[in-house]
């Protein structure tokens, strides 16, 4: 199978307006690309950006510069109907599946709901096509006449998904889909949407803050800080062979059942800076321990150590 | 003597048939961290809760004894509890900013509640307050004292009910999943910061989290609960190296590690 590029973001800002006149710059030159049939998975801490980044790619919000191709158009610039078609192609998840669905709509009528706005089904299909559907996410077809309230976490998740699916999209967005979940849900979540791309070749855009799980389901693994990409790389390296010190730093916070306990845990100390007031030169530079001059004047762009791996830090700059 | 001693605890909501909590037992001697790891509606919150007597309405302890300091917690008056909480019991939450008034600054929460337990001046509590905080390492206390819940960071909220807490040198802090709302690498620092308060001063510590990691990186013992019951129990290396229990194995598999399972190729 061939892992062509679909949805490619180019040199993608996004500023909102803030009081005073100032601008809050959520993401800044972002460079990414989705793969058919491949999960890119976004890691990073609350306020990086990611959110506001997939939010551009499914097109609930427009970037302030750049282009994002999606089979070579430009989707930033559809308008209209144009743009209301584009939707059945990028679909989403939420993080929070409770807050995501109208609590008086049963589950048949929110999983066809897409359906029947895009005049897909008839109103004498809905039961069918929903039953279908739960099946595809491994619920009992009896659930189509219940309400959100009365389903767990994960099941209600579970008909997040089959919703996203109704219209055979290319890419399924997940927004922190699993967070919510405790880890066993979590891992059959993520099994499901495993089995979902081996089955359909759905490519996924899956952010989350939890760096373990990202590496463990993504093919390539970007990490944002303060709305930059800061590396880019293939989630089997990540273990192994991720550079920046974010990142480094990202790692070194994992609280694992397989640590040495003994051990006394090297932290960052500090915390982000507001996004309002990103530093000039590097944007990690007030935490990071290899901080150099240069780091303090200079923004280091992301350049390609190897193959499918990109770090933007003067450590590694040639 | 141990410090806390829960025997055989029971805890029920309302009608409902199933127990919330059923025959949990636990001890904690001075100094000591216990966790409690489990997923949601495991019973996990409602152990500590009851320790604290501050089960939700409907919520009440059906059989079992709670022993602090050798003596029962469960037959007191609400206004003995009051003098014990946050005193000689204090407690921890998620998200501490939501437990803070969101319209008063902190500083004036702050005084209340130090002159609620101890007779002094506004001034000297606000002080008070003041070296606390920056005994947390919150820079600046008094700027702190001076601004509103939503003004800081969930980090430093965190830190702000962990100042809180402390105030009076508790012997027991119960903290319910305190780093759950935190981004990682500020959860690293207020866990840091919790084993702290034990070296400092000596503080006997019950966590309850569902995030395995952290439990089991502080944990002296270590408890796994399921359904109100605990289903294993011993020290970190036992439990997270030698699962007797088939759902703690299940658990400790589906938690996602570096240089772990795999979902894609």
């Amino acid at each position: 199978m061939s892992h062509e590029p679909i949805l490619t973001a180019r040199h993608v800002t996004k500023q909102f307006p803030a009081a005073n006149g100032r601008l809050l710059t959520a993401c800044d030159d972002v460079n990414l690309t989705v793969c058919q049939g491949r999960t890119l998975g976004i890691v990073g801490e609350s306020g990086c950006g990611k959110s506001t980044f997939v939010k551009m790619l499914v097109g609930l919000l427009a970037p302030t510069e750049g282009e994002i191709l999606f089979h070579g158009d430009d989707i930033t610039k559809l308008k209209g109907e144009a743009l209301r078609q584009n939707r059945r192609k990028i679909q989403m998840v939420f993080q929070d599946a409770w807050a995501a669905f109208n609590p008086k709509m049963r589950v048949v009528d929110i999983v066809t709901e897409p359906l029947l706005n895009f005049g897909l089904i008839r109103r004498s299909e809905r039961a069918a096509k929903a039953q279908e559907l739960l099946e595809m996410v491994h619920l009992p077809k009896e659930y189509i006449d219940r309400y959100p309230h009365s389903m767990s976490g994960g099941q209600r998740q579970r008909v997040g998904i089959a919703r996203a699916l109704a219209l055979e999209p290319e890419i399924i967005v997940c927004d922190e889909a699993t967070c919510a979940l405790d880890v066993s849900v979590q891992d059959r979540i993520v099994e499901l949407l495993v089995e979902l791309q081996q089955k359909k070749g759905i490519s996924f855009v899956f952010i989350c803050h939890d760096v373990a799980l990202v590496q463990s389901l993504s093919h390539q693994m970007a990490v944002m800080y303060l709305g930059n990409v800061v590396e880019v790389l293939p989630g089997h390296l990540v273990g192994t062979e991720a550079l920046h010190p974010y990142t480094q730093a990202l790692i070194g916070a994992i609280f694992s059942t397989r640590m040495d306990f003994t051990k006394k845990i090297e932290s960052i100390e500090s915390e982000a800076p507001s996004p309002l007031d990103v530093p000039a030169g590097c944007p990690f530079q007030n935490r990071c321990g290899h901080c150099m001059e240069r780091c303090r004047r200079e923004k280091p762009k992301l350049v390609e150590i190897e193959q499918h791996h990109e770090v933007a830090c003067h450590l590694f700059s040639r | 003597m141990e410090l806390l001693e829960i025997r055989d605890l029971s805890v029920g909501y309302g009608k409902h048939p199933r127990p919330a909590v059923a025959h949990v037992s636990l001890q904690v001697r001075q100094g000591e961290v216990v966790s409690i790891v489990g997923e949601s509606g495991s019973g996990k919150t409602t152990v500590i809760r009851a320790v604290m007597g501050l089960l939700p309405s409907g919520g009440r302890v059906t059989g079992g004894e709670i022993l602090f300091e050798g003596s029962s917690l469960l037959g007191r008056t609400k206004e003995e509890l009051r003098a014990l909480r946050g005193s000689r019991i204090s407690m921890i939450f998620q998200d501490s900013g939501a437990m803070i008034n969101p319209i008063r600054r902190i500083g004036d929460q702050y005084v209340e509640y130090i002159r609620t337990h101890e007779k002094l001046s506004k001034k000297d509590a606000f002080a008070r307050g003041v070296e606390m905080l920056e005994r947390m390492r919150l820079p600046d206390g008094k700027n702190i004292m001076n601004s509103y819940p939503f003004q800081l960071s969930g980090g430093m909220r965190q830190r702000v009910g962990i100042a809180m807490a402390m105030t009076f040198e508790p012997r027991l802090l119960l903290a319910d999943e305190p780093t759950s709302a935190l981004d990682v690498t500020t959860q690293a620092q207020i866990v840091r910061q919790i084993m702290e308060l034990r070296e400092r001063w000596n503080t006997s510590v019950i966590i309850v989290t569902h995030n395995i990691g952290v439990a089991a990186y502080m944990a002296d013992e270590l408890l796994v609960m399921q359904h109100g019951k605990v289903v294993e129990r011993g020290t970190r290396e036992d439990v997270i190296q030698h699962p007797a229990d088939d759902y703690t194995r299940r658990l400790l598999a589906a938690v996602p590690q570096m240089g772990g399972k795999r979902y894609v190729s």
